[in-house]
């Protein structure tokens, strides 16, 4: 059994952090150990104090003590990374520009273990872009094409799309009543769910299912609010969240580039994880035309994307209330998720590029 | 064999026996046909140039520490980067230099002051053969900010690098391991050496008369300059005056030369500051005894062994390196690091309890036979010749090498001062 290891500054969990830049790894290390190569997968994190569990069948996650407490999370290190690396075949870095993963590839690449790459969204640290870093990857794996177009330098690119859990996110055993247009997600700025709210009619259900990390946000989300059928739900879990993606007519993911204070964001959404996870119920995705989203959504076959709030309001009073029009949409998007964007899908992918990577640096290894 | 020799400085720009050792063993070297090449710093004085040794590394002198008090604590902190841990300035010309010289194996002496962490990180990723020569707690210092060692620094270091080491005796590896670094790898002891011709065998040695006592080195308290005035008044005040003490090398702490006056040792006691190594070594063929007070932390001393080679016997701090390699009694007379306990050797030898002449003689002889420098250097050779065959069929990529360097030495300057941005 060979180990890979994922070095990811923060994992999914409540103590932790909760984002699709955090899902994304333990899903994926799920989907490699369950790829039936050889592989388990052990996600390197950081914490107060060591610790060790195991998340499921191959996938543990090591958590090591952090040696300081950096003003942004995302630049967390751990003395003990050598020692966490030591007998990985393989180092994947989730998250490419953070001081965590600018130590994490030199410490790698020490040990002379292959490197992979995969960009998250999250931007703490330029330096290693600067210097160019990731030139010392193996290989870059970006989440979407949009995402390797960030990517510059001499390491080879691979595109792994998706890793989203079809056995959880499932659409409904018999048919269940669709009820609201939904977004699912961190309430923050770049989300762009001011435009959301502007553009459902008043009388059209809306839920906002997501945690409010920005106060100043939350607070002019809800000013939008006033007056329309907009309901905020702030602590969802996994199932309550499945639940909110079955019963929805669609899901908006509208996201933007500047938000509504001007601020500009050069990749709001590199994926988009959630509307792949409500496509995976049988909800149809909507998405703005940006970024990495369009890649997921076939429009007119799996959902739509749009330009203008006024486009996405056209839209959903076209789709709301079109049961058929709707569950044909939702049918074809879970098939595409589970044939394209599952986890099973995106880990068979990622194994065999490990097997190839690991198999060509077999000699250094061996050496170092 | 190509070798390439890697030390902070190189002769005549020199501080002391470290870098005198080095530049012995790359002429002998030499001599044995050997193709050897050194890589050193910008020389702190003009030098003249020697087609073999390559003056351009740059040098953080943490030696020189005039304005470190009053810096800023972050500016200290970069300081000890740049020494300790990362030069991307001397990672390229370490790697310009294995590109074009093409080394069999690189021979590393002292590399404090240059990165050595990260020219050590540099070797290792590039899996270049190497053999370190210790004859001081390197691997320690590289691993310490603010002279004490970081612990999770030292696991790195143990995780990291693995070669063959030299290292000058038993006690400074067990002090360097006691401090976390556990020097990972073939490691072997040889001692320091002895250079030049052999002269012949001692015959005039102390019978009676003035005691003629030398001792040579830094004039400072860990060298026990200080013990030796104290050693000096307690034997005046106790009615000996029948001998004299010679002190070789620089004032560092003059707070010792005062001693002398403050004790009116004037006409015992005398410094004599700095004089040729070659001038020291003909002088020492004139005294009686070479007093060694040195602290225990003392790796070896090169001059104990010179003044044994002229027949002069050292009388040494018991628990110092060289005391590993000479008998008590036998070579030499090793006594507790204390004035009273060399008063006390001093008196027996003035009183004719110890008769030095044997002593001399003997260690005169095993100096000679078993720490010249031509019985020593095949042991390098050796040495050197069995890590090079040990050489890694794969090795790191020379562009990834310094690009590692570059990122890690950006990423520890910002490291070590964001506590004071924040």
């Amino acid at each position: 059994m060979r180990k890979i290891a994922y070095l990811t500054p923060l994992y999914f969990a409540d103590e932790s952090y909760i984002g699709g830049g955090e899902r994304h790894p333990t899903n994926l290390a799920r989907g490699v150990a369950a790829s039936g190569e050889g592989f388990s997968v052990e996600l390197v994190s950081f914490g107060q104090k060591a610790d060790y569990r195991q998340l499921a069948p191959g996938v543990g996650l090591r958590i090591l003590p952090a040696a300081r407490k950096p003003s942004n999370p995302l630049d967390v290190l751990s003395w003990d990374l050598p020692e966490a690396f030591a007998d990985a075949s393989l180092v994947h870095v989730h998250q490419a520009h953070t001081r965590c993963s600018e130590v994490g590839i030199l410490v790698a690449k020490q040990l002379h273990k292959p490197i992979c790459v995969t960009d998250h969204g999250g931007d703490s640290s330029r330096l290693g872009a600067y210097y160019g870093l990731t030139d010392l990857a193996d290989r870059i794996v970006p989440v979407s094409d949009f995402s390797a177009s960030f990517f510059q330098g001499r390491a080879p690119i691979e595109v792994i799309k998706g890793g989203v859990d079809v056995d959880t996110f499932t659409p409904p055993e018999s048919p269940v009543e669709r009820k609201y247009v939904l977004y699912v997600g961190r309430l923050l700025p770049h989300k762009g769910i001011d435009r959301l709210i502007q553009a459902v009619p008043s009388d059209m259900p809306l839920i906002v299912c997501g945690r409010p990390t920005n106060n100043a946000y939350f607070s002019h989300l809800n000013q939008l609010a006033a007056g329309k059928n907009v309901h905020f739900i702030t602590d969802a879990d996994d199932a309550r969240i499945r639940e909110l993606y079955r019963s929805a007519w669609v899901n908006v993911l509208p996201s933007v580039h500047r938000d509504y204070q001007g601020n500009y964001y050069a990749a709001p959404e590199l994926m988009g994880f959630t509307t792949l996870e409500a496509m995976a119920c049988g909800t149809p995705g909507i998405v703005s035309n940006l970024a990495g989203m369009p890649e997921f959504v076939r429009p007119g076959e799996t959902g739509f994307v749009f330009d203008t709030i006024d486009e996405l309001r056209e839209r959903l009073i076209e789709l709301v209330g079109d049961r058929d029009r709707v569950d044909a949409l939702g049918r074809r998007a879970r098939e595409v998720v589970v044939e394209e964007f599952s986890l099973e899908a995106a880990g068979r992918k990622m194994a065999r590029l490990y097997d190839s990577l690991i198999n060509a640096n077999r000699p250094a290894e061996v050496a170092a | 064999m190509n070798i390439l020799v890697l030390s902070y400085i190189y002769p005549p720009d020199a501080q002391g026996g470290y870098e005198l050792g080095c530049k012995q063993a790359v002429d002998a070297l030499r001599r044995r046909g050997h193709n050897v090449r050194v890589l050193t710093s910008t020389p702190r004085t003009p030098v003249r140039p020697e087609p073999h040794v390559s003056r351009k590394l740059h040098l953080t002198d943490i030696w020189y520490n005039a304005t470190r008090p009053v810096s800023h604590p972050a500016v200290n902190q970069v300081w000890e980067v740049d020494a300790n841990l990362f030069s991307s300035h001397n990672v390229h010309l370490l790697i310009q230099e294995i590109q074009d010289f093409q080394p069999d194996v690189v021979y590393v002496w002292m590399i404090n002051g240059l990165g050595g962490l990260g020219l050590m990180g540099c070797l290792q990723y590039l899996g270049v053969p190497w053999v370190w020569h210790l004859m001081d707690e390197v691997p320690a210092m590289l691993c310490s900010n603010n002279w004490h060692v970081v612990p999770k620094l030292a696991q790195a270091f143990n995780r990291f690098i693995s070669g063959h080491y030299i290292s000058c005796s038993e006690t400074m590896l067990r002090r360097i391991r006691a401090k976390g670094v556990i020097l990972d790898g073939d490691v072997r002891l040889l001692p320091n050496w002895v250079t030049g011709r052999r002269p012949a065998p001692r015959t005039r040695f102390y019978n009676s008369g003035e005691l003629r006592i030398v001792s040579a080195g830094r004039v400072t308290r860990d060298k026990g300059m200080d013990i030796l005035v104290e050693a000096a008044r307690i034997l005046r005040d106790e009615g000996q005056t029948n001998f004299s003490v010679d002190v070789y090398g620089p004032i560092v702490d003059r707070s010792i030369p005062e001693l002398v006056s403050r004790y009116s040792l004037e006409s015992l006691v005398q410094f004599h500051g700095s004089i040729p190594q070659a001038e020291l070594t003909r002088q020492l063929s004139e005294y009686d005894v070479f007093a060694f007070a040195t602290e225990a932390r003392e790796p070896f001393g090169f001059a104990p062994l010179e003044a044994a080679a002229q027949g002069c016997v050292p009388v040494i701090t018991r628990s110092c390196g060289i005391a590993e390699w000479l008998v008590d009694g036998v070579h030499c007379v090793k006594v507790q690091r204390d004035a009273r306990s060399f008063a006390h050797a001093i008196g027996d030898v003035l009183g004719g309890r110890i008769d030095l002449a044997p002593i001399g003689r003997r260690g005169q002889a095993a100096v000679w036979r078993d720490f010249s420098i031509d019985v020593i250097i095949p042991k390098i050779e050796d040495m050197l010749a069995c890590a090079a065959s040990s050489a890694q069929e794969a090795s790191g990529d020379f562009d990834d090498a310094y690009r590692m360097a570059v990122i890690a030495e950006r990423l520890a300057h910002a490291i070590v001062q964001e506590p004071f941005c924040a």
